[in-house]
């Protein structure tokens, strides 16, 4: 037997030695992650970095000095002293025999597959398995391909390698119980419970989990190879959760989201809202020129230069007729970091309005309190109070950081209603340290009448479910007429959304200066039609054609988010960069530069450097809680930096 | 001196009497060797069921990138192929294409074979790139086999459908709106300096028996 | 030859015996606090699941754990050849209910579940019987489950993750139950035989269970025979027996015989001339490579073809794993279809070879012995039937026609 080494003081730490190499590793530390600490694959299948490990496929079994048979990597923990090998003949042996195995009754159609590329059963066999295949096709068992089992899931039971990964991950991520795995005489499949369609809103993460081609997205069916795709990082658009995706685009076209994880925020887990949701950023209904159209006289496409000159000479035109603040800026939650910061810039300094916000309600009294919640210290709170089903509602995967918060470390999640009695909620809630409140942006004032009554229990943190990819960055950045970037108090005298559509319907507002997609307008209805019609000049900056778009009588193309540079803020304050996958629709210049352009038409100087890179440093000096963030990290706020 | 003189003829009459070795190419064409590496064809079962399913194999192949597929998914009612999966487009950029056959290589149902054919000029840039409808085997017995009253299979896709060129894909759009934007109408046959007659491809007459 | 130390008494066909009968036959419970363990070592008592694990071994691990422990008394036998639990339990409760209890005091468990194979109906209500006659200090400790009919229910991780969750399949990771069992307390978990032999030598020493033997090292064992006998039955036999004795005790061969199936479905196959002087005894068996496993001995008629019995038994073992692990899941199934068209005259040309190296690529590597156990039996088959398996893929015919029909 080996001579021990010298005794170690205590520090947490095990050594072993893994096919010779020694290293520390933490106590509790399965096999697996310490070899692949060490750079040492081993291939697995059932195991999940995310979930219990279950050590059924048996493919990881490795040796281990003094154990009499082969040991799952996958759950077996590092204790001292333990020498690992998984390079000797009788490893090879066993991966080999394995993947024979597996491979006995699976139907080798990597061909048409859609997993072909990007299959570890594929990439495994290639790298561990024999070379030649022994089973005639004739022998194997067939089962059904292509069940679909919901509208976004397909289901080829021959390809399954019952690894129950996705029966799991109901179980363990999701708690829905939808796939089951049923053993129908000498056959054992998996299927749905009951036959009865999958209704779960987190489908789309089965193809993922799947280590073969068995489940797999209906909407990216033979869509794409993987070898085809263009993988761009990014954030998903769809709500202000800002979950880390990646973005498939092939032949200018979004073909798929796919998971890229990020612990902190999403887990890896989307949801199917999301997931899916990438359609709509192929559309081809577009702006895609220039325009002006002024209110006496013909409509034409221009050049992008000469529609931002028309933009500064109608501005021009209300300052000299009327005064600064008969111009009201809108922004839009679907706007990037830059965007916004320039935008309120433009509209303060150089325009000199108040009037500028990014949606309808009323933010009075906006604090950073609201967002002192992150979404992983979700887990570290005693008790969770959730306010209606609104925060869930908007940002789906909360409901997957709350489960997880709920089952596998024990905290209470209580969901009450929206506009639940303080003192009831108290009362419900048990002995707690740290409570986490979350809730929606538009019951802010009842968020803070619970988090007032529960501090008497223990320390209190809020989570605000903001509207929009980038609502939280608007509000950061003082796209509100109420505060400056940096929650600074604003002047007085400032106008709302809706008191700006209000003005203009009125006619006490003569210019509006709209940029973004907002669906916050849209919301308005008929209150936008009036301003919209009233207004003299309607200044847009928009990507999809409408009712804002059509109403223009200057109008100038955006890009969509995945179109451009830049940053956007999530609900926890976490900076994240998007990046352009997809070529602009329109042949114009970037928001910021759109944006810098006007402004320097209007007579602004210092406004040359435009390019979103730029613009992100001048918003780090202005509000240095984004200078700490960087990218991914998460802007915090504290009194003295409100002050 | 008559020796010399009747020695020279005899060489000269016996090179007359012999074969012309000159073709009058274009409007004749050698035959070529049966493993020549010229234009593709893609292939279709004995039941006309096309022999591609899309798998995208060869462009991974492709040492140039020349090949573009995109599939999409069998009616079953109306299959293109047999599985699931079919091309819905093949295009090949010939200008781009070495010729070197890895496709062909890589093709998991011998759905893709390099032809005879390699007089492939073209007057156009984006005339090189062939779609599918080009590149498809003939299949003129397939309506008879089927009957003319049940359109059903691959036949129905290339003898019933109205237009079977399944057009362009993207990646082409784009090049050729590059080159149709602004440019005089390039020459077509007819005009002037361009043969009106357009040979076709003398087919070798058996490919099997060398 | 015979013995008669654990089928004492009484006839065993007369049913249960009663505890005021018990305890007049075989004295009061010795209180067997301390130094049982000690005397189990040093009788060297093994366990008759199947294993022959060291029980004393056993014992020490439970006993060390930390906080209250949980006695499982494995009546499961789900393994179809066997019958001898099934017999002890209808006749002999009150011997493995006494084993129980000094296993209880002896590891310190205040829990005892008898965990009993729901199809056998006779022994439920034998063992119902009888823990409703003890004291009621010990009745409060007993529970009686009833153990779903599979062939894995028996394995002791199965048996633990029933009690607990309701699924009689073996669980795949450490703790082993003797950790963390039954509610997450050390568990012991013992077969039925074990216990009565507990039993009896708190009664009488470990020198009595040796010298009981009869020559053997591991005092009497139960056996049961089958296949080519008049009638599958129970008998006690004691280390000096040879296989020989078993079956003329069962009644002598109904018919010529070419091998026997020593240990059951997981046991292996030995040819019939080897087979009858091979001696009932776990030491001399293991040194000879073979188990007597849960002391089952089929005997194979020879109106029947070793191919088919194998196949078949290769199909039940496959249909009867839990279908969690790879191996056994994807390869046990495989091994035994090949077999099947082996059987049935409809092999392939690697059939053979495939199930000889598939065999091999089982031990080991599941979370339970399924795929071990089924291996042994395919490879003793492929050895001991070699002749007629080349004959069946070679020919595509059988040595005895009639088992070419029954197969298809």
């Amino acid at each position: 037997m080996a001579q021990k080494p010298p005794t170690q003081p205590d520090d947490g730490h095990v050594a072993v030695s893994i096919d010779g190499h020694e290293t520390r590793v933490p106590k509790g530390t399965l096999v697996l992650d310490a070899a692949a600490g060490l750079g040492i694959h081993i291939p697995i299948y059932c195991a999940h970095p995310k979930m219990e490990p279950v050590a059924v496929c048996r493919m990881c079994l490795v040796h281990i000095e003094r154990f009499p048979k082969p040991q799952p990597a996958c759950a077996t923990v590092v204790a001292d002293g333990m020498a690992v090998t998984t390079d000797s003949a009788e490893v090879t042996k066993i991966r080999e025999g394995m993947l024979e195995f597996l491979l006995l009754n699976h139907p080798l159609d990597c061909p048409v597959c859609d997993r072909g590329g990007e299959c570890d059963l594929q990439d495994f066999t290639f790298r561990y398995g024999p070379s030649v295949s022994r089973f005639p096709i004739t022998e194997k068992v067939h089962f059904n391909k292509a069940v679909p089992l919901s509208e976004h899931i397909e289901l080829d039971q021959e390809r399954c390698i019952l690894c129950w990964r996705c029966v799991r991950y109901y179980d363990e991520i999701t708690g829905e119980k939808e796939i089951v795995l049923e053993q129908r005489g000498v056959q054992t499949l998996v299927t749905t419970f009951n036959e009865q369609p999958l209704r779960s809103s987190f489908q789309g993460n089965l193809p993922e989990v799947c280590p073969v081609g068995a489940l797999t997205h209906r909407q990216y069916r033979f869509v794409s190879r993987p070898w085809d795709l263009q993988r761009t990082a990014g954030v998903c658009p769809e709500c202000s959760y800002g979950c880390n995706l990646n973005v498939d685009s092939r032949d200018f076209e979004i073909r798929r989201f796919a998971s890229r994880d990020n612990p902190l925020v999403e887990d890896m887990w989307l949801c199917d809202r999301g997931r899916y949701s990438f359609p709509k950023w192929n559309s081809t209904e577009r702006v895609r020129r220039p325009a002006v159209r002024p209110r006496a006289g013909r409509a034409r496409d221009t050049a992008v230069g000469e529609a931002i000159a028309a933009a500064a000479n109608e501005l021009r035109a209300v300052i000299d007729a009327h005064s600064p603040s008969a111009i009201g800026v809108m922004g839009s939650a679907e706007s990037t970091n830059e965007e916004l910061f320039l935008l309120q810039r433009l509209a303060r300094d150089v325009i000199g309005t108040r009037n500028i916000d990014h949606q309808l309600g009323s933010f009075d009294g906006i604090t950073s309190e609201e967002h002192a919640l992150g979404i992983a210290e979700i887990e570290e709170c005693d008790a969770l109070v959730v306010l209606g089903v609104e925060p869930e509602e908007e940002a789906p995967v909360l409901t997957l950081r709350l489960f997880k918060a709920q089952h596998k470390r024990g905290r209470r999640v209580h969901r009450v209603a929206r506009d639940a009695d303080p003192a009831g909620v108290v009362k419900a809630m048990g002995a707690t340290t740290l409570t986490g409140v979350i809730a929606d942006e538009t019951n802010r004032e009842h968020a803070v009448l619970v988090a007032t009554a529960l501090a008497r229990k223990g320390a209190v943190r809020r989570m605000t479910v903001t509207r929009g990819v980038n609502g939280r960055g608007a509000k950061d950045l003082g796209v509100l007429p109420n505060v400056l970037p940096g929650y600074r108090a604003a002047p007085p005298g400032g106008k709302n959304g809706r008191e700006i559509l209000e003005a203009a319907a009125a006619g006490a507002i003569h210019a509006l200066l709209i940029t973004g997609p907002n669906a916050a307008l849209e919301r308005a209805g008929e209150l936008l039609d009036r301003a919209l019609q009233r207004a003299e000049s309607v200044i847009v900056v928009e990507t999809r054609p409408g009712k804002v778009a059509s109403a223009a009588t200057v109008l100038i193309p955006g890009h969509a988010i995945f179109e451009k540079l830049g940053t956007v803020t999530n609900i926890e304050g976490r900076v994240q960069r998007v990046r352009p996958a997809l070529p602009p629709a329109a042949q114009t210049p970037s928001d910021t530069r759109v944006l810098a352009a006007l402004a320097a038409e209007l007579g602004a100087k210092g406004w040359e450097r435009s390019d979103p890179m730029s613009v992100n440093r001048a918003l780090r000096e202005a509000v240095p809680a984004y200078a700490e963030a960087g990218s991914g990290g998460r802007a915090l706020w504290t009194a003295e930096r409100v002050a | 001196m008559i020796k010399e003189l009747v020695l020279g003829l005899r060489f000269t009459i016996t090179q007359m009497l012999r074969k012309p070795l000159t073709v009058q190419y274009p409007e004749e064409q050698k035959p070529v060797f049966p493993r020549h590496r010229g234009r593709h064809i893609l292939h279709r079962y004995d039941n006309g069921l096309e022999r591609c399913i899309g798998c995208e194999l060869c462009a991974a192949a492709c040492p140039v990138g020349c090949i573009y597929v995109l599939a999409a998914e069998n009616d079953p009612k109306n299959p293109v192929s047999p599985g699931e999966r079919y091309a819905e487009r093949y295009e090949i950029n010939l200008m781009r294409c070495i010729y070197c056959g890895y496709c062909a290589e890589a093709c998991p149902t011998e759905a893709i074979t390099l032809g005879p054919q390699y007089d492939l000029a073209e007057y156009r840039r984006e005339r090189t790139v062939v779609t599918k409808a080009e590149l498809l085997e003939s299949w003129p017995r397939f309506a008879q086999a089927r009957g003319p009253a049940s359109p059903v299979g691959a036949g129905a896709d290339s003898t019933a459908r109205a237009d079977p060129d399944p057009g362009i894909s993207p990646r082409v759009a784009w090049d050729a709106a590059e080159t149709v934007h602004g440019a005089p109408e390039a020459p077509q046959p007819g005009d002037l300096g361009v043969p009106t007659h357009v040979p076709t491809v003398t087919e070798p007459e058996s490919r099997d028996r060398r | 030859m015979t013995g008669a130390a654990l089928l004492a008494g009484p006839d065993p066909r007369d049913g249960a015996e009663g505890f005021a009968a018990h305890t007049a036959r075989l004295g009061a419970l010795p209180s067997g606090r301390h130094g049982l363990i000690d005397t189990l070592e040093r009788a060297g008592l093994r366990g008759r699941g199947g294993a022959s694990f060291p029980t004393a071994t056993k014992w020490r691990s439970v006993a060390s754990r930390r906080g209250d422990s949980v006695v499982l008394v494995n009546g499961a036998e789900g393994e179809p050849l066997s019958q001898k639990d099934r017999v002890l339990m209808e006749s002999r409760p009150h011997l493995i209910l006494d084993g129980a209890v000094l296993a209880a005091r002896a590891t310190g468990a205040r829990q005892i579940v008898h965990y009993i194979g729901a199809a056998h109906a006779g022994a439920l209500a034998a063992m119902r019987r009888a823990i409703n006659e003890r004291p009621d200090a010990e009745r409060r400790l007993m529970r009686l489950v009833e153990a779903p009919q599979r062939y894995v229910s028996g394995e002791e991780t199965a048996a633990v993750h029933f009690v607990n969750d309701g699924t009689a399949l073996p669980t795949a990771l450490p703790p082993r139950p003797f950790e963390r069992g039954v509610s997450g307390r050390p568990t012991l978990v013992q077969n039925v035989e074990t216990l009565a032999y507990v039993a009896l030598i708190a009664r009488h020493g470990d020198a009595w269970f040796r010298a009981v033997g009869g020559g053997g090292s591991s005092g009497t064992a139960l056996v049961t025979v089958s296949g080519a006998v008049p009638a599958a039955s129970v008998h006690e036999v004691d280390g000096s027996a040879v296989i020989a004795d078993a079956v003329n005790l069962a009644g002598g061969l109904t018919s010529d015989s070419d091998a026997v199936l020593l240990g059951g479905y997981f046991g292996s196959w030995v040819p019939a001339t080897r087979a009858w002087a091979l001696p009932l005894d776990v030491g001399a068996l293991s040194k000879r490579g073979l188990s007597l496993g849960s002391g089952v001995i089929g005997v194979l008629a020879s109106s029947d073809c070793g191919v088919e019995m194998s196949a078949r038994i290769a199909m039940y073992l496959a249909d009867e794993s839990s279908r969690q692990c790879g191996p056994c899941t994807f390869g046990l199934r495989a091994i035994a279809n090949a077999m099947r068209r082996v059987a049935t005259m409809q092999a392939g040309v690697d059939d053979l070879a495939h199930v000889q190296r598939w065999a091999g690529l089982l031990p080991g590597r599941g979370a339970c012995r399924h795929p071990d156990g089924a291996a042994i039996m395919v490879r003793s088959a492929l050895q001991v039937f070699a002749d007629d398996f080349s004959l069946h893929v070679r020919e595509h015919r059988c040595i005895v026609p009639a088992a070419v029909a029954r197969a298809a």
